[in-house]
């Protein structure tokens, strides 16, 4: 489902290049459920954007559901993204100015679904989350506005999920909360999950724990 | 649709209002103000084409050629004639040489005639001349020929009965100095009077009326056809003074309109960036989710076009509200309805509203195509503002054309551009500096300040690069808003002065000089105020250097209505009132030494090519007299007094036949004054002007209401750009002030330094704009308005003092969210 070879990815600072990720290979099959841990600055959200195809590598090959997204342009990504992606990241990134229902509508009209609305109150439902429909993300709190990005995230159907640490930003009890529904809904759509934590209740939840250090992979844990 | 849904709910979030209402706005501003000017302009005009009976006259001093006149009607035009003659008016014994008006039964197009059935009765209106065989006379001419209603005159060969006492004539209020008194016979009669012959001295009148387009074409057609001889002639030429006060209020409504438009496109381009900064986030959203750069940058063009479609729509409505209100305004002292506007105005609105989406909206969200879908990940990405230059260049060149466009002048517009960016620029970096040094003092300040400086002046050294551009944003609204006062306070008081409280409104003519003592003590007696008498001599002007006037003139192809007929000549010791001279010397007081000098009206000078010491030759009776041109004089013309071409010293005409002229004020409730006055002095002409002073102090009146309405639209644009200024940087403020009231800060602290903040960046940005805003005054009061400059000294201060009030507030007002909203919830809907 999500392979890469020797991926290496590289920035320009004022103090010479930083080698961010070095000669990163690994292989994700579909179904799978992978934990990307370690250290702040060790390159684990560059990796998740690259995998996720946000954006492109210094060096190396990507395959996400067999299509190799290193040669492609950005509006190509795109369409892969739309077809095998979702996302829930650690800062919600719900619109401010659209209800709960809109955010999880958006996806669905993007991608030119007629039954939106109703679907995305069906995983608003499924998120518990009902009752709340009308409610900017302001008047939500944290766990419910992420639980609206979890909701948002499986509205699409898409293939692999890719999680940026879902709970950083939440407290112990309602991060649990949503671990529980991330992996449920995941369970029951068999999407392949690709989740960025340094928490290791929840990368102990995942079928495989990839743990870099300074942008190298150092040990993968079955 | 997925545009309409998301702009639905970007409005019901509020993200759009300003960016909506600052478009239509300016379309209000675009569609009411030249929807307003044009039927303005037609409707003053039209009414004043009163007073030439017509709206278009052809003059000429021999007749056209049938087929040129005949053809008006296929331009869609109304047509009529007078032929204008000087004739001795018989009867038995008596003759009175008499200006004899033979009129078409057309006459007059545009006006009423008045006449008196009778002598003691009150005048009332008729719609066309004398029937054949009749003749109408001024109410003068009954004593003068010994004449009653009913009997017969002779004029030429042909005899005539008169059948009314010619009261008013539309045509007759402009020719204040033609002596003679009046008469009207049909045109049909003037074959059998056989008095014009070969060499008279005739003036035909062809007289135009129907729309503006159909007298352009058919001027457009006629015009290669003219020779010297004729003249076209239209209200600007008969009536300066509606003329000008017309010209002036159009290139202030202009100018407003140029300003407001500028206005609103900056609010718009203000808030339409920080609509696109605040979909940063959405944009890196949506691309993560699979929507492709194209097509995401599609759905934000469609609700730019509806916002546009949405703008307009209110806008015109707005304009067109604004528009009837105005038209209300004047419907009291226009006799003539208002026209509908045209669609012209609802198109120049659409326009507007198209460059102003394109031009200030445009820019800014381009720079959302270029939003990294990585920025779901690291939020610093997409805030290099990559477009900044593009939209700043986009914006001014489209402010540019916007302001070209609406004020049709290319030197102002630059002027005003340029002049503003360099001044504002260097206003704004010297605010950066002072900002960026007050940090080094700030820490000592603080520690002698209460809390609420020192959080004020915390907060303005923050931000040295923010708060210098808002203060130029700031001082660019506040400059617009002084100009645009300034000039309106010089054109209301310009106004004022032309026509200040008892301006002469009647002319006393052709008071002979035994009558002066009579006339003098009788208005004396009636506590009337006069102007000087001034001596008139009949004469006209035949050479210039020895060489007839009339062969210097055909040498150049040109011709001058003062080769047909004769001039006012006068003396005077004391230069008149309103004269002043533009060159030479008036003669000094005492005896004249030199009884050659002549002074000449500096216009005529121009026309005829008279410079100073020419020798200039006039026929008097029969006889000649030269004299040396030793001042060139300019003339207020419509003062309402007396005023001369062509002044002598005294003593220089004294043996030659003359007659006196004066002005009067005679207060409205005491007209009926004339009545005694006309019996007691039969034979002395009372030429009305008050109607046309009221009906120009009315249109003046009215016409600075409009402006003052005008004047608040403009005003409104002003705050939106204050407004959207203060929210371009509001999102950081409420961050920043929740938090501090989140660690304690009690509301009294956030609102004082908040208020201290705004009031400080309204006083610099007010400092700028006065420096601006005289300067611009200046410039436009000299080159656009042809109007003196007066200093506005008070502006130095009060422009600060204004600029403190107003942003303080603004920015208090918009802010005060920040004190009314608990901190917890303030922090929720900050972004991350």
């Amino acid at each position: 489902m999500l392979r890469c070879s020797a991926l290496e990815k590289t920035v320009e600072t004022s103090e010479g290049l930083l080698h961010i990720l070095k000669g990163i290979t690994l292989e994700i099959k579909a179904g799978d459920s992978v934990a990307v841990t370690g250290a702040s600055g060790s390159g684990k959200s560059t990796l998740l954007g690259l995998l996720a195809g946000l954006d492109l590598p210094s060096s190396g090959q990507i395959w996400l559901a067999d299509e190799e997204i290193t040669t492609m342009d950005e509006d190509q990504r795109a369409d892969l993204r739309m077809r095998h992606v979702g996302f829930v990241f650690q800062s919600f990134q719900l619109l401010s100015s659209l209800t709960a229902l809109e955010n999880v509508m958006l996806p669905l009209e993007l991608n030119g679904k007629t039954e939106s609305r109703e679907a995305a109150r069906r995983y608003l439902d499924r998120v518990g989350l009902g009752t709340r429909l009308s409610h900017y993300p302001n008047q939500l709190s944290g766990g419910e506005q992420q639980r609206v990005a979890i909701a948002r995230a499986f509205a699409n159907a898409p293939t692999v999920l890719f999680a940026d640490e879902p709970t950083g930003n939440l407290d112990t009890r309602t991060g649990a909360r949503i671990i529980e529904i991330l992996f449920e809904l995941n369970r029951e759509s068999g999407t392949t999950l690709v989740l960025v934590t340094h928490e290791q209740r929840l990368a102990e939840r995942c079928q495989r724990s990839l743990e870099l250090e300074a942008g190298q992979l150092v040990s993968a844990v079955c | 649709m997925l545009s309409l849904r998301m702009l639905a709910r970007d409005w019901a979030a509020g993200e759009l209002r300003l960016l909506t209402t600052a478009l239509a706005l300016a379309v209000a501003i675009v569609v009411g103000i030249s929807a307003f000017t044009d039927g303005l302009k037609t409707a003053l005009v039209t009414e004043s084409n009163r007073f030439i009976a017509a709206d278009r006259v052809l003059t000429a001093s021999r007749p056209a050629p049938k087929t040129w006149i005949q053809n008006a009607e296929s331009f869609g035009l109304r047509r009529g004639e007078t032929v204008v003659f000087s004739s001795m008016l018989v009867t038995g014994e008596r003759m009175q040489l008499t200006r004899v008006k033979a009129v078409s039964p057309t006459y007059p197009l545009r006006g009423r005639l008045e006449i008196r059935k009778r002598t003691e009765t009150p005048p009332h209106t008729v719609d066309h001349g004398p029937n054949p065989g009749e003749i109408w006379l001024e109410a003068r001419l009954l004593p003068l020929l010994g004449l009653n209603i009913g009997d017969t005159v002779e004029v030429g060969e042909a005899r005539f009965r008169v059948s009314a006492i010619l009261a008013g004539e539309p045509d007759g209020g402009g020719a204040v100095l033609n002596i003679a008194p009046h008469a009207l016979i049909a045109l049909a009669d003037l074959p059998a009077t056989r008095v014009i012959q070969p060499g008279s001295r005739v003036g035909y009148r062809y007289l135009f009326a129907g729309p503006d387009e159909g007298l352009s074409a058919y001027h457009a057609w006629l015009k290669s056809k003219l020779t010297p001889d004729y003249r076209w002639v239209n209200i600007r030429e008969t009536q300066p003074r509606i003329a000008r006060a017309l010209d002036r209020a159009d290139r202030f409504l202009l100018l407003a309109s140029t300003l407001g438009v500028a206005l609103a496109g900056i609010a718009i381009a203000i808030s339409a960036r920080r609509y696109s900064e605040r979909h940063y986030d959405a944009m890196a959203v949506m691309k993560c989710m699979g929507g492709r750069e194209g097509r995401l940058f599609g759905l934000y063009l469609q609700q730019l076009l509806f916002i546009g479609l949405l703008g307009f729509a209110l806008g015109a409505v707005l304009g067109w509200a604004v528009q009837g209100a105005l038209a209300l305004l004047l419907e009291r002292y226009v006799s003539e309805r208002l026209p509908i506007p045209g669609l012209r105005p609802l198109a120049m609105g659409g326009l507007t509203a198209a460059v102003c989406l394109a031009a200030f909206a445009l820019p800014p969200l381009l720079s959302l195509r270029t939003i990294p879908p990585l920025r779901v990940l690291r939020r610093d990405l997409g805030n290099e503002h990559r477009q900044g230059w593009l939209a700043i260049t986009a914006g001014l060149l489209s402010l540019t054309m916007l302001m070209w466009f609406h004020s049709r002048n290319l030197q102002l517009t630059l002027s005003l551009v340029l002049g503003a960016g360099v001044i504002l620029a260097a206003g704004g970096l010297a605010i950066w500096w002072i900002l960026r040094k007050a940090r080094r003092y700030v820490a000592n300040a603080s520690a002698n300040t209460g809390g609420v400086m020192r959080l004020a002046l915390a907060s303005l050294q923050r931000h040295p690069l923010r708060n210098a551009l808002q203060v130029v944003m700031f001082a660019l609204a506040i400059m617009l808003l002084l100009i645009l006062v300034f000039v309106r306070t010089s054109l209301l008081n310009d106004w004022q002065r032309q026509l200040p409280a008892g301006t002469p409104n009647h002319f006393l003519v052709n008071i002979l000089p035994d009558q002066l003592g009579d006339v003098r003590s009788w208005l004396q007696g009636q506590e009337l105020e006069t102007t000087t008498f001034y001596p008139i001599v009949r004469g006209r002007l035949i050479e210039i250097n020895n060489t007839p006037i009339d062969e210097r003139m055909a040498r150049e192809g040109r011709h001058n209505e003062i080769q047909d007929r004769a001039l006012n000549l006068t003396w005077s010791k004391e230069l008149p009132t309103d004269n002043t001279i533009r060159s030479g010397n008036w003669w000094a007081r005492g005896p004249a030494n030199s009884s050659t000098e002549v002074s000449v009206e500096a216009h005529l000078a121009d026309e005829l090519d008279i410079h100073m010491g020419d020798l200039i030759g006039f026929q008097i009776g029969p006889e000649a007299l030269e004299a040396r041109v030793s001042s060139l004089r300019k003339v207020e013309w419509d003062n309402m007094r007396p005023n001369f071409y062509i002044i002598f010293p005294p003593t220089v005409l004294d043996d030659y036949a003359h007659t006196y002229i004066t002005s009067i004020h005679l207060p409205k409730g005491r007209k009926d004054l004339l009545n005694t006055f006309v019996q007691r002095f039969p034979t002395i002409t009372v030429i009305e002007m008050d109607a046309i002073i009221a009906q120009v102090r009315g249109v003046i009146t009215q016409v600075t209401q409009a402006i003052e309405l005008v004047l608040w639209l403009i005003v409104g644009c002003a705050l939106l750009v204050l407004l959207a200024g203060v929210q371009a940087s509001i999102d950081l403020r409420i961050g920043e002030n929740a938090l501090l009231r989140a660690l304690g800060a009690r509301r009294g602290l956030i609102t004082g330094s908040l208020l201290l903040e705004f009031a400080t960046l309204g006083l610099f940005a007010g400092g700028i704009a006065s420096v601006a805003a005289e300067i611009a005054v200046w410039y436009f009061q000299q080159r656009v308005m042809e109007m003196s400059y007066t200093p506005h000294p008070w502006n130095w201060l009060a422009g600060p003092l204004f600029g403190a009030a107003l942003v303080g507030a603004t920015g208090y007002l918009s802010c005060r969210r920040v004190v009314l909203v608990p901190p917890m919830r303030l922090l929720q809907s900050q972004p991350p």
